[in-house]
């Protein structure tokens, strides 16, 4: 199975997973993910998680300021999927 | 001529029928009545009283004591091009015409290829509540539902006394026509024949949500007051009458219980095989997905008719007893009752 | 050889008139000891255990149960010690359920307490007895329709509490509101939803925590916890194993909490019919923010005895299953203890509602880095602030605050099975690597 590399679809489908009550099209790129999603840290780590599950991408916790808004989460994916 | 009964009117089932055995009689040639004391006496639950001084011994037939005897004759005149209404005195009599009606009148259009019709119509007084004891006050109507070849309506409100005899005459095979005695008496509006509807399509006697009261001909009043009883304890039951024993018409009853639910059926008859077992079976085939409740059933106790009123009270179906199976449907459970 | 002596009604109260016998705890040929319980009364204001003062052979009871009597009335005839017996009748008795907590539980979970079988002392019923009956008893009953609609809206039928059927309407008002838990028990786990007024579920949450308040005297004693040394030692954990395998921090203090209720057993348990009861394991009621509002407070049982990879476990399970409105029975259990953690997007402290009958509940505010004194220099460290917000009826400041201490002292020891030893090579990636950032 082919690995899916295109970081909008990564991202959306492990928000989608771990969260699937959140409206993505409601979230501000440039804002703070997690407040504009109501994501905790457990949140967070299961979707983490799911990406590494869907990519084999490991994010480490230093990493997690790269995931502050939707556009540096998509920045941070771009540069190593 | 008949008068047309265009507007609504007040009338008791008797009343009622007697209104559609003159007006059948008047308006077809090849219509009689004919049975036990129905001429002179006027009928043993006084329906055709007055009809026989009206329309005379050539309408208005009386028959020797033998329903074998006359059933037959009422079969031979079908075959022959009359359009006869045999009178049974009671439903339970009618077991000794079961030959003639069962091999013969239910059997002709089959066994001659369709060459054959038997356009009979049988009228029976059926049931119990009246005192006249195990001879007289049994329901055999399940068991007619079960022959194929005729068919079995049951009146349960005066405008079917007042339309389901055109209609069985309409028809060119054999029907049934069972009779609730305690239904006689009973008032009803009855407007225009139209208003009837197809005898064969059951009727939604009151709308209802939460459950289906499903019955049909003598115990339908009493199904009524028991939904008005369970409404003010905050159940809506639905009142399903199915009018039409054979063919049973699956679909009203089915659609009833999908909405509601919840069925508890109601039949006079006794249980062990009777038309509640059959109505039972079809909506557990058909609604098995749709029930939160156990299918509950109200019928006779599985004894011959009793005698003393308090012992037939007991026996026959009852507001107390319809209220608590429904009751028990509404917490899934079932009331099952052993004798 | 003693003379046989009336056993009388007792009066429960100085309103008592009279009292239903509900529940005859003993039988004739059983020998009583001075203050066990032999039978349950109810009373206008509650049910309550009637104990009795002598010791004694019971000879006949006077009055059946379901019996009203008059305060004074004879309800058992006692004959006098009879010397040392076997084992009493009503030890050896299946279910013999002492503790109203657990006959409370037992009722509640619809346990056939004559079908229990008790591993205490002299076949006294435990709370473990009471779950394992839980869990090997048959599965409950759906209708029908119940079972499809059931099937076809992805509801899992187990998550309803109760007893009765399950009709396809407790399955429709489950995927119309979207949640499974629609009447709990006074110390099952609260849930509050902001839908409708009109909602059943929030009238009875609403009820419930006016009954709190009302009859609660709250108290609130706070303090910051350094937690410094914990997440370092996390970061270096969770660092070396996979996302699946890490650990957050919000774990580490339930497991503390946990840790230290044991130790603090005045803050575990319920306030019940003016008493004490406290609970026999750590049952935390876990309060989860579900989006878009409302809150639920999954249970996760005997916290006390879960390593901090269990604990992690649990937690995700009852935090996924709480948001994705899946909840297990277990999920729904009573809990003795409970437990709200704002989290890192909330604020500073947080001062709750305890769940009566429970006499506490622990909160948790945001971790925050904060300007300390530290060996007497300034510094910044990463601190939560906790609140015990205890029953005064129950328990006082001092119980609080070295309830409090124990969480601060539990939370490092809590990840002492980790291995979180700084290698080297650590301490390099810290300082460059391709990545070089705050550590935090």
């Amino acid at each position: 199975m082919a690995v899916e590399r295109d970081p909008h679809r990564v991202l959306t489908q492990a928000i989608g997973r771990v969260a699937p009550d959140v409206d993505l099209d409601a979230i501000d790129a440039d804002r703070n993910l997690r407040e504009e999603a109501e994501l905790d840290s457990m949140d967070l780590l299961n979707i983490v998680t799911a990406i590494h599950e869907a990519t084999g991408l490991e994010i480490p916790e230093r990493d997690y300021p790269h995931l502050s808004t939707w556009s540096s989460f998509i920045d941070y994916l771009s540069a190593r999927l | 001529m008949a008068e047309p009964a265009a507007m609504e009117t007040e009338m008791t089932c008797r009343e009622a029928m007697r209104a559609a055995l003159r007006e059948s009689i008047i308006d077809d040639d090849r219509v009689v009545l004919m049975g036990e004391d129905v001429g002179a006496y006027g009928g043993c639950f006084a329906v055709s009283s007055g009809l026989f001084d009206e329309l005379g011994s050539e309408r208005i037939i009386d028959t020797p004591l033998s329903e074998l005897g006359f059933v037959g004759a009422g079969i031979g005149a079908a075959l022959g091009g009359m359009r006869p209404i045999v009178e049974i005195m009671t439903g339970n009599f009618s077991l000794l015409a079961l030959d003639q009606i069962v091999n013969t009148a239910a059997t002709l259009r089959h066994m001659s290829g369709g060459q054959l019709g038997v356009p009979i119509v049988i009228r029976l007084a059926t049931g119990g509540g009246r005192q006249l004891a195990a001879q007289h006050s049994h329901s055999f109507d399940g068991w007619f539902g079960h022959i194929p070849g005729i068919k079995v309506w049951s009146p349960g409100v005066a405008e079917d006394f007042r339309w389901m005899l055109s209609a069985a005459l309409a028809d060119p095979d054999p029907v049934l026509i069972f009779e609730h005695v305690g239904l006689y008496g009973r008032s009803g509006p009855v407007g225009a024949r139209s208003d009837a509807g197809d005898p064969e399509r059951a009727v939604i006697r009151r709308p209802g949500r939460d459950l289906s009261l499903i019955t049909f001909g003598g115990t339908l009043p009493m199904v009524l007051d028991a939904a008005t009883e369970l409404f003010g304890d905050g159940v809506d039951a639905e009142v399903v009458d199915l009018r039409c024993l054979r063919p049973l018409d699956t679909s009203t009853m089915v659609e009833s219980v999908r909405r509601t639910h919840r069925a508890v059926i109601i039949d006079e008859g006794w249980r062990s095989g009777g038309i509640s077992a059959e109505v039972s079976a079809r909506l557990a085939e058909h609604c098995f997905y749709d029930l939160d409740a156990p299918i509950g059933r109200v019928c006779s106790r599985e004894v011959p008719m009793p005698y003393p009123a308090h012992l037939e009270a007991a026996a026959l179906p009852s507001v107390e007893r319809i209220v608590e199976a429904a009751r028990a449907a509404m917490d899934a459970t079932v009331v099952v009752e052993t004798w | 050889m003693v003379s046989a002596t009336d056993f009388a009604m007792p009066s429960l109260g100085a309103d008592m008139d009279d009292g239903v016998i509900v529940e005859w705890l003993i039988e004739p040929g059983d020998r009583v000891s001075r203050g066990q319980v032999v039978a349950v009364v109810e009373t206008d204001k509650s049910e309550i255990e009637v104990e009795i003062f002598q010791d004694a052979r019971v000879e006949e009871l006077l009055v059946p149960a379901g019996v009203r009597v008059a305060v004074g009335t004879p309800i058992a005839r006692l004959g006098g010690v009879v010397g040392a017996e076997s084992t009493t009748a009503a030890s050896q008795r299946q279910g013999s359920i002492t503790s109203p907590v657990l006959r409370r539980l037992a009722d509640r979970l619809d346990v056939d307490q004559a079908m229990l079988v008790g591993s205490g002392a002299g076949g006294r019923v435990r709370r473990d007895d009471l779950m394992a009956a839980v869990a090997t008893r048959p599965q409950r009953r759906l209708t029908p329709r119940a079972r499809r609609l059931a099937a076809e809206g992805g509801v899992d039928p187990s998550s309803l509490p109760g007893d009765s059927v399950i009709t396809g309407a407790d399955i429709e008002d489950v995927s119309a509101r979207g949640v499974e838990v629609r009447d709990r028990g006074s110390h099952g786990p609260a849930v509050s939803d902001p839908v409708a007024e009109t909602d059943p579920m929030r009238a009875r949450i609403a009820s419930l925590m006016e009954r709190s308040w009302a009859e609660i005297p709250h108290f609130h004693i706070s303090d910051r916890i350094d937690l410094t040394e914990m997440l370092d030692r996390l970061e270096v954990h969770n660092s070396r194993v996979g996302p699946a395998g890490r650990v957050l921090p919000a774990a580490v203090l339930l497991c503390a909490v946990a840790r230290a209720a044991r130790r603090v057993p005045a803050v575990n348990g319920w306030w019940i019919d003016g008493a004490f009861e406290a609970a026999a394991a750590v049952d935390l009621a876990v309060v989860v923010a579900r989006r878009g509002g409302g809150i639920i407070a999954p249970t996760i049982g005997s916290a006390d005895e879960l390593g901090i990879v269990e604990m992690m476990e649990q937690l995700n399970g009852v935090v996924g299953r709480a948001r994705a409105q899946r909840l297990r029975t277990t999920d729904t259990a009573p809990a003795s203890l409970t437990v709200t953690n704002l989290g890192d997007l909330g604020a500073e402290t947080v001062h709750g509602v305890i769940l009566a009958p429970q006499v506490a509940l622990v909160g948790f505010g945001a971790i925050r880095e904060h300007v300390v004194a530290v060996d007497g220099l300034i510094g910044v460290r990463p601190m939560v602030s906790a609140t015990i917000t205890g029953d005064h009826r129950s328990f006082d400041g001092l119980v609080a605050a070295r309830f409090l201490g124990q969480i601060a002292a539990e939370i490092v020891p809590v990840i002492a099975g980790l291995d979180t030893a700084r290698s080297v090579s650590d301490r390099i990636d810290d300082l460059g690597g391709d990545l070089v950032e705050e550590r935090r």
